[in-house]
């Protein structure tokens, strides 16, 4: 799957840096940045309050 | 053997691996029990019991009468603690009718002599149903809210996905085309994005339930018009998903609640492979 840098961005902005980085790189996996990643695409970098309610409800 | 050339073997017994009265023709006992469980589309057997061995390996054979169906090769073992489990599985594609033999030898590393035969048998289920649905359990079975995320699924009226498919082709809604035979929904809804019939799009979208609880985490194919025969069917599971089991049941009324007929739960790794049953 490919993403846009705005799709990745808000991805981020929805979880943390953090958790971002230590998701890409495997080191701990986050079930948020994956969702919230996956919805950025389909909704092309757009999330709604449901969205983040619901990322946000995934965070560790 | 009393004796080699005329010389007694007596003080020699159990030397080296030298049995005099071992005789060339013995054939160790076997009394385990094997619980037997048949489901639509293969079977697999627990095998307990069986103290007189160590770690044996078991030689394990299908018949329907005669004919075997499943040879020893093609039945599955899996490792615990590096040691072959005593729970083996199997597909059982055959079309032959009637009541599965399945026969059982041990076989202890090292020793070339087989056990007795052991013999239980079973039914194939047959799956045929109006309404069909997929639910998201833990590996142990139990309803679960870890979401299914479906790219694809289709069933298939022949064995190992041939013959007739449903739906036969894409799904544009949840209803449409009608020719295609099916009306597909699911238990929750979290965006039309991820509505039920993206697992029958043939596109890369999904049936993600994303959000769902223990009881909705379930996704349905409804057979409109004729119901077929299942024999085998393909499902997709995404990364998206947060289960890696599904359970298969199927109902005539569509109600669920304990009328169903429950077809087993299935191992389909999320990992955006089609895994294929039956």
């Amino acid at each position: 799957m490919d993403y846009t840098q705005e799709q990745i961005d808000v991805a981020v902005e929805a979880t943390s840096a953090m958790c971002f980085i230590l998701h890409v790189t495997g080191e701990v996996y986050c079930d948020a940045v994956m969702v919230a990643m996956q919805l950025s695409h389909d909704q092309d970098g757009v999330l709604s309050e449901k969205d983040r309610l619901e990322i946000t409800s995934l965070m560790p | 053997m009393a004796s080699i050339s005329g010389q007694s073997t007596s003080n020699i017994d159990n030397v080296d691996g030298f049995f005099t009265t071992q005789g060339g023709s013995g054939t160790a006992s076997l009394s385990p029990t094997l619980t037997i469980v048949g489901t639509p589309f293969g079977g697999n057997v627990t095998i307990s019991n069986f103290s007189s061995y160590t770690n044996p390996n078991w030689q394990v054979e299908v018949f329907v009468g005669a004919t075997r169906i499943v040879s020893n090769a093609q039945v599955a073992r899996s490792l615990a603690s590096d040691q072959l489990t005593d729970f083996l599985s199997w597909s059982d594609t055959s079309a032959l009718t009637g009541v599965r033999t399945v026969k059982v030898r041990a076989q202890t590393f090292g020793d070339f002599v087989q056990s007795a035969e052991v013999t239980g048998t079973y039914s194939k289920q047959v799956v045929s149903n109006t309404y069909m649905r997929i639910r998201g359990v833990t590996a142990a079975g139990a309803d679960s809210s870890n979401r299914l995320g479906m790219r694809n699924v289709r069933f298939f009226e022949g064995t190992s996905q041939s013959g007739t498919q449903w739906a036969s082709g894409n799904m544009t809604s949840n209803t449409n085309p009608t020719s295609n035979g099916v009306t597909l929904s699911q238990g929750h809804l979290y965006s039309t994005t991820y509505d039920a019939y993206k697992a029958m799009d043939g596109s890369g979208s999904q049936a993600w339930l994303l959000g769902a609880s223990t009881a909705n985490n379930w996704w349905q194919c409804q057979f409109t018009g004729t119901v077929p025969t299942i024999k085998s069917f393909l499902i997709l599971m995404t990364s998206n998903a947060d289960t890696s089991y599904i359970r298969l049941q199927g109902s005539n009324t569509g109600s669920f609640s304990g009328e169903e007929t429950d077809y087993g739960v299935y191992n389909i790794p999320n990992n955006n492979t089609t895994t294929n049953i039956g």
